[in-house]
């Protein structure tokens, strides 16, 4: 059984579904990487698992599986308690993420606290250790530290450690680099991925970064407007990536190992913005895609197989594969 | 031998924090040639958006000079700034807060054609539309607000703005930072495609890596107010000198799950105490004695590269 | 060409995205906006067709004294204790109330938003002088000053409309001074510097526009803190006797509360009503005016 089963998932907001038929599923101790431009609703699936969306939101249909037990069905105490402790959140912006107000060992003891009642001084002790689990020097000393004493990349580590303090099987990561240096990013997704085997724990790797994925993740969704358009394990995905979105966005992306300079390449673009998905009624790439035809645009369609482990959301591309 | 736009003498700017003086910009000299894209490279809080700022005058050097097309442009006042600023233009990063939300795009460009008295209303109207379409916008943008658009699209528009003094030199601050991979295509096919039909120079802005090693033809890093590093883009890839420059690279993530790179070489995270040697000693992993007292200068360790480390 | 390509597909994005006609929908979709719209509506009317829809002196002695609402057909709410019609005198005093509203919050509004304005994009010492004058009127109770004011003046509506101005110019100062604190930082201000706009055209052009929602909510609360100071005052006979205002109507009934209240209770709803609308309009337009995050 997998750890976490998302099935046929559609989110919608007032005026526009976020989120649509979304199916994926996560096992124990993998990196599962969901790829997207903004617009794609990557974000949205994320915090739907944690049913940590805005009150507006309306969960049309699906159901999110975890351990077996459907998400969607669970009532408020029920999440609350898997929430820090079943499965975790780590979120951009660790500045805001964090309570100014509070010193960082109140707020990892809190989680502690909440889950595993356990004494103060016990929860000073695990506090401590957590700290020099994610590599923050001094540890007895910081753990009374504010926020702000610390620097981007240490309060990411200092949110890490309060997402892991319980033990979760699944942490949802969303662009946990992002806001970070590149120097930073390397280091702390280092981190994520030494917890990753320690802890034996699963992540839900959101970010738009193709590099990321490419050196921490298993595997790889790769969302357009509200879809999942591929879906494939790491390696086969970046040597033969198949939907025509997946290319544009492999082919737009300047790699830093590549020798590619203005002066001789001219960058892939894929026309368009994503805005231009709004109301089709087929297929949402259908109008910024090269390889478009007719009967795209009639339904959107289905992900289909393409050898194992590899779904692809584009007939016109699997025909050429099959064919070719 | 092209001639030199834009020339850069050991500028310093600093800001007061409370009591103390943060050396944002501390001693930087580099030039610009016509026709030339120089890159700028460096993490938060090295200095390189103030470097930009201070060159454009929007915030107050410390110490050093700016000299464009000849003149220095230091301390000029507001009414002698003005031709110097048709010369010399910026775009910015956030595409969001870099236009003002109450303006339509006629405004934008006609407020500074009118300010600089460049023509008559037909003429101002014929070079409106005219760079509307050159950045790729359609004609009727002129008559919207920055709302109405997406992020890719304002950002062109910030790009119409820069362009419609027709400016030699324009400062790029991380104009493609805050859009998606796919709309940064199409923005930096656009700035090359600019440079080549209007004879434009940059000065590029940017922590991405990969973007700069696309876009420029020389490329300076920077850490804590300072060039450690400058080269061509060819000779830096190839041979990179300084240990923060192979720090970078290093951690740059390629999309390449084969080749999979070993943890940067790098400690710990930037400090700002510049107390004495190089200010890189404290994360280099190869630091001496003579790093940690000893501040090394920016000197020539091949054909135009510099490098500013003792054992580069 | 690619870049032709991308404006057409980019245009599909327009249809999400609000246009100018939308927002005076959104004007009109919003209840609390509507009524005190409505309700302020009324008032202005009144106001504005006072002479034509009662010509003459409101003041005149034209009946009866103390007759009560109801009691005789040609007086509909009744008189006051010099036989002043009182529904007259409500009318005409409409237009008394709102015309010292709205200059008292014009004046408040000229002078703070020079005074915020200044303080809040030069900084600096411009800054520091203007706050400390700011801060000596704030520390000043408000009414007391206008009580102080009138009284060193002649009591005239215009004497009140400027003394009301004067002490509430701070609050106006403080807001805008604030958003021109943090618009100043923003980078089409930078952009605009970099174009070399003189500060005056940053002030007007850049700024100003952008820092007017929440002086325009303040502005309809000005407006009705005026009507009740003026009210206030009224009450304390530091009032223009020449024109007829619903604080000085209450004030005149206040010898006769206990038998014919409604002099005292007819005037004190109007200035109710008027007080709600405007903080209706006010509470509607920040709803309207605010920037909202959309999904």
């Amino acid at each position: 059984m997998s750890l976490l089963a998302v099935e046929n998932l559609s989110v919608a907001f007032p005026g526009h579904v976020a989120v649509r038929e979304v199916s994926f599923a996560i096992e124990p101790g993998e990196t599962l990487a969901l790829v997207g431009e903004s617009g794609c609703g990557k974000s949205v699936t994320a915090f739907s698992v944690m049913r940590l969306l805005p009150p507006n939101a309306r969960i049309v249909s699906g159901r999110i599986l975890f351990e077996g037990g459907d998400l969607l069905a669970a009532s408020p105490p029920e999440m609350r308690a898997i929430r820090g402790k079943q499965v975790s959140l780590i979120q951009q912006e660790p500045m805001t993420s964090l309570n100014p107000v509070l010193s960082i060992g109140a707020q990892i003891g809190e989680v502690i606290r909440h889950h595993d009642k356990l004494s103060r001084r016990a929860t000073r002790a695990r506090s401590i250790e957590l700290l020099d689990l994610v590599s923050i020097p001094d540890a007895h000393r910081r753990i009374d530290d504010y926020p702000h004493n610390l620097s981007g990349g240490m309060r990411q580590r200092v949110m890490i450690a309060m997402a892991v303090a319980c033990g979760p099987k699944l942490l949802i990561a969303d662009e946990p680099t992002t806001a970070l240096d590149v120097t930073t990013q390397a280091q702390v997704l280092d981190l994520l991925d030494d917890l990753r085997r320690q802890l034996s724990m699963a992540v839900l790797l959101i970010t738009h970064d193709l590099g990321v994925v490419a050196q921490w993740a298993d595997r790889i969704n790769v969302m357009y407007a509200g879809r999942i358009v591929e879906q494939a394990g790491i390696q086969p995905f970046f040597a033969r990536p198949m939907h025509p979105y997946s290319r544009g966005l492999l082919g737009a992306r300047v790699d830093v190992d590549a020798d590619e300079h203005y002066s001789s390449n001219r960058l892939s673009e894929i026309p368009g913005s994503v805005g231009s998905a709004a109301g089709e009624a087929g297929c949402p790439f259908a109008p910024r895609c090269p390889l478009v035809e007719p009967s795209c645009r009639a339904a959107p369609p289905p992900l289909l197989a393409f050898e194992a482990e590899r779904r692809v959301a584009c007939p016109v591309t699997l025909e050429a594969a099959h064919h070719g | 031998m092209a001639e030199v736009l834009l020339s850069v003498r050991d500028l310093h700017t600093r800001y007061a924090v409370g009591k103390q003086v943060l050396r944002a910009v501390d001693g930087v000299s580099f030039e610009v040639e016509q026709g030339e894209t120089v890159g700028l490279v460096g993490e938060s809080g090295c200095g390189k958006s103030t470097l930009g700022k201070t060159i454009l005058r929007l915030v107050p050097s410390a110490e050093g000079e700016i000299v464009l097309d000849g003149t220095d442009i230091t301390r000029l006042g507001d009414s002698a700034m003005a031709p110097h600023r048709r010369r010399l233009q910026m775009i910015f990063q956030d595409p969001f807060g870099s236009l003002n939300p109450r303006q339509t795009i006629r405004t934008v460009l006609d407020t500074a054609l009118k300010v600089h008295r460049q023509g008559d209303r037909p003429e101002r109207e014929r070079r409106m539309a005219e760079i509307v379409t050159r950045v790729g916008l359609p004609a009727d943008a002129l008559d919207r607000y920055p709302h109405e658009f997406s992020g890719g699209q304002r950002q062109r528009i910030g790009i119409a703005r820069a362009l419609v003094l027709r400016p030699a030199l324009i400062v790029c601050d991380e104009p493609v930072s805050a859009l998606d991979v796919s709309i940064q295509a199409q923005i930096l096919n656009l700035l090359v495609d600019l440079k080549r039909d209007l004879g434009l120079s940059y000065l590029f802005i940017s922590h991405d890596l990969s973007v700069v090693r696309y876009f420029a033809d020389r490329v300076l890093v920077m850490y804590l107010g300072r060039i450690v590093e400058s080269a061509s883009h060819a000779t830096l890839w190839r041979d990179p000198r300084h240990p923060y420059t192979r720090a970078l690279f290093a951690a740059v993530p390629s999309a390449d799950p084969t080749h999979k790179r070993g943890a940067p070489p790098i400690k710990g995270e930037l400090t700002t105490d510049l107390s004495s040697g190089c200010r890189f000693c404290s994360r280099c992993p190869a630091a001496t004695d003579r790093c940690r007292s000893e501040e090394p200068p920016l000197r020539s360790v091949g054909e135009g590269h510099h490098a500013a480390c003792h054992y580069a | 060409m690619s870049v032709e390509a991308g404006k057409l597909a980019d245009f599909g994005n327009r249809a999400a995205v609000p246009r100018k006609g939308r927002r005076l929908r959104a004007f009109l979709r919003n209840p609390t906006f509507v009524a005190g719209v409505v309700i302020l509506s009324f008032f202005v009317l009144l106001a504005l067709f006072a002479d034509v829809l009662f010509p003459g002196d409101p003041l005149d002695m034209v009946g009866p004294p103390v007759l009560w609402p109801g009691e005789s057909a040609e007086f509909p709410l009744g008189t006051d204790s010099l036989g002043r019609d009182v529904l007259a005198g409500l009318v005409h005093g409409a237009r008394a109330s709102l015309l010292v509203g709205l200059s008292a919050a014009a004046i408040g509004l000229a002078i703070g938003m020079v005074v915020g304005a200044a303080a809040g994009f030069f900084g600096g010492w411009v800054d520091t002088l203007l706050m400390r004058v700011v801060e000596l009127f704030q520390t000043t109770p408000t009414f007391l000053l206008v009580v102080v004011i009138v009284a060193i003046g002649e009591p005239t509506m215009q004497t009140i409309a400027l003394a009301i101005g004067i002490a509430s110019w701070p609050t106006v100062a403080r807001l805008v001074r604030a958003q021109f604190r943090s618009l100043r930082e923003a980078d089409f201000v930078m952009a605009a510097r970099s174009l070399g706009y003189s500060n005056l055209r940053i002030i007007a052009q850049e700024i100003l526009p952008n820092a007017l929602p929440p002086v325009i909510v303040a502005a309809s609360v000005m407006i009705a803190n005026a009507i009740l100071t003026e009210a206030g005052l009224s009450f304390l006979n530091m009032r223009d006797a020449n024109v007829v205002s619903w604080g000085g109507m209450i004030g005149n009934g206040r010898d006769l509360l206990r038998t014919a209240w409604f002099l005292t209770a007819l005037p004190g709803v109007a200035i109710a009503a008027a007080v709600l609308s405007l903080n209706l309009v006010g509470d509607g337009l920040n709803e309207i005016l605010n920037p909202r995050s959309d999904p």
